[in-house]
């Protein structure tokens, strides 16, 4: 059974922070910075194809009321919100779940490296993009 | 209005758009952590998180699940990351709330951020203050 599901049902202990009727938050035991926190579906979804737009709503509901409390109980300046989505991404347990990552000014943590398309590339990219949705 | 977000939803600067819906817009990100790499944002001008509507926020997210299929399907991606900064602090560099969708490939190398673990004790005062703020 899936790690996120066991401790949904209590069967592996976590630090909790939240629960509703639909979704969980629990301290990552591993944090990128203290008080760092995930927020999932209590509902095994695997990812934000497999999610109902209904259970999405609750979760991103549920992440916005962790995170104003993360700020203010550990005093942060801000925070970053991070999804993964599907193994190439880095998603590491296939049950989708939110990161909540409190931040300090200064704390050295960086955005990844950006580059620049080129000429008549954009436009390429967004026509192949539009053509799905 | 100085909002660089506000003045591509206004079509007052070209964009690349890809999506939008009643109270959401997304267009390309013109300096691309990878092709494809697109910035989600409410319509209305809000600050952070901490200003946005729980309609507008949930609009952000269905933009998000909807674009994140058609950049898998469009651009032949098999993952993406999804990422806010809120504040300052958080590397947010444009004042109006957004999210960026990033399409992933095994290899490219964008490492997630390293992390660490707790001292004894440390996990439960951080759950308290947390919970504190959650009454």
């Amino acid at each position: 059974m899936c790690i996120f599901c066991n401790i949904i049902i209590g069967k592996i202990p976590c630090y909790k922070t939240f629960e509703d009727d639909d979704v969980m938050a629990f301290l990552d035991i591993n944090p990128v910075s203290h008080g760092h926190t995930l927020v999932v579906p209590k509902k095994h979804f695997t990812n934000m194809e497999d999610i109902t737009e209904e259970e999405l709503s609750k979760l991103i509901k549920a992440v916005k009321k962790v995170a104003y409390a993360l700020k203010n109980g550990l005093g942060a300046a801000g925070y970053n919100v991070q999804l993964n989505n599907d193994p190439e991404a880095g998603q590491e347990v296939p049950h989708i779940h939110f990161h909540i990552i409190p931040r300090r000014q200064g704390d050295g943590l960086k955005i990844w490296k950006q580059t620049q398309y080129n000429k008549g590339e954009i436009e390429k990219v967004v026509d192949k993009i539009k053509g799905r949705i | 209005m100085d909002c660089i977000f506000c003045k591509l939803i206004a079509g007052e600067l070209p964009g690349h758009k890809v999506y939008e819906n009643d109270k959401a817009m997304a267009f390309l990100d013109i300096l691309p952590i990878s092709p494809g790499h697109t910035i989600i944002v409410p319509k209305n001008h809000v600050a952070d998180v901490e200003n946005l509507n729980d309609d507008e926020l949930c609009a952000m997210a269905i933009a998000i699940k909807k674009i994140g299929k058609a950049v898998m399907e469009g651009l032949g991606v098999k993952g993406y990351s999804v990422f806010l900064d809120n504040k300052d602090a958080a590397n947010q560099h444009v004042p109006h709330v957004h999210f960026h969708l990033v399409p992933r490939k095994e290899g490219d190398n964008l490492a997630r951020w390293p992390q660490t673990g707790y001292s004894d004790g440390e996990a439960e005062e951080a759950l308290a203050k947390i919970i504190e703020k959650l009454q």
